[in-house]
């Protein structure tokens, strides 16, 4: 059933569940055939190796506000009804200016170098594809796998095996947040193996 | 009354019509219920669906 626009396109990381095993790294890498030195989502270390520390996995977020959007000067960026920022690489000109405007980092260049040189920008798609026609060989070449299309989700989020990172609708994502949130209760402290794996929430 | 084979040809021209305005109707109609019964299969949206797939994942993420 198609949702026609009602959702909306959220990522969401639980930074209490990341393990920082990276199998998302290589599950997005491997699922829509990353160029080699491009890497459209990444695991972050906060306080590595210190008590405390916090892993989140990053890529585009597919801001509702892209300041990507806002900035490029050919207007390669295009937003699907549910909020999926995606852009066109044949009009790119490779500028930089998102990678510069995207506070996640997430715009991403197989060359290293000044204007119009770095090539074409790539970025995580959510799983959907590009302006070519769904699943045709140009759209995978340019941008990976349109798993969107097939009724599924960003690979990334549906290899996670802790479900630290969440992909879907914002409001199914947020839900399944907000009961994790109630069972373990606030802070790190009530996590345990117990709520993670003994019992569903009801 | 006068001309009773004026009559039958009026007749069986009204016969025929009655039987084939129904067959005509539907010979109209059917192709657009098909094309309608596709149109509603087909995914209207390039976007999220909701989906067997997709709510078995949700599923799994709710521990």
């Amino acid at each position: 059933m198609a949702l026609e626009g009602k959702a909306r396109a959220k990522f969401l990381v639980d930074a209490e569940r990341c393990i920082e095993c990276n199998a998302c790294v290589t599950a997005c890498k491997n699922e829509n055939e990353v160029p080699w030195g491009i890497n459209r989502r990444r695991v972050v270390t906060i306080g590595d190796g210190k008590p405390g520390e916090r892993s989140i996995s990053v890529a585009c977020m597919h801001c509702s506000d892209a300041p990507c959007m806002a900035v490029c000067p050919v207007d390669v960026f295009y937003q699907t009804e549910d909020g999926i920022v995606l852009h066109s690489k044949d009009l790119c000109i490779g500028c930089g200016y998102c990678f510069y405007a995207c506070p996640f980092g997430a715009p991403q260049f197989p060359q290293a170098g000044n204007f119009g040189s770095r090539g074409k920008m790539d970025k995580c798609t959510f799983c959907a594809g590009g302006p070519e026609e769904d699943n045709s060989t140009a759209e995978f070449t340019k941008y990976g796998r349109n798993r969107i299309a097939e009724g599924k989700l960003p690979i990334c989020a549906e290899m996670c095996s802790t479900k630290a990172l969440l992909a879907g609708d914002g409001s199914e994502v947020a839900d399944i947040y907000r009961q994790r949130v109630v069972s373990r209760g606030f802070g790190s402290g009530a996590w345990g193996w117990g709520t993670a794996y003994g019992k569903k929430v009801p | 009354m006068d001309n009773p084979k004026r009559e039958n040809s009026r007749r069986r021209f009204l016969q025929m019509a009655a039987a084939a305005a129904p067959a005509a109707v539907a010979m109209t109609v059917a192709p657009n219920a098909a094309a309608e019964v596709v149109r509603q299969d087909a995914p209207k949206s390039r976007g999220l669906r909701d989906t067997e797939h997709t709510r078995k994942y949700f599923e799994s993420a709710r521990f």
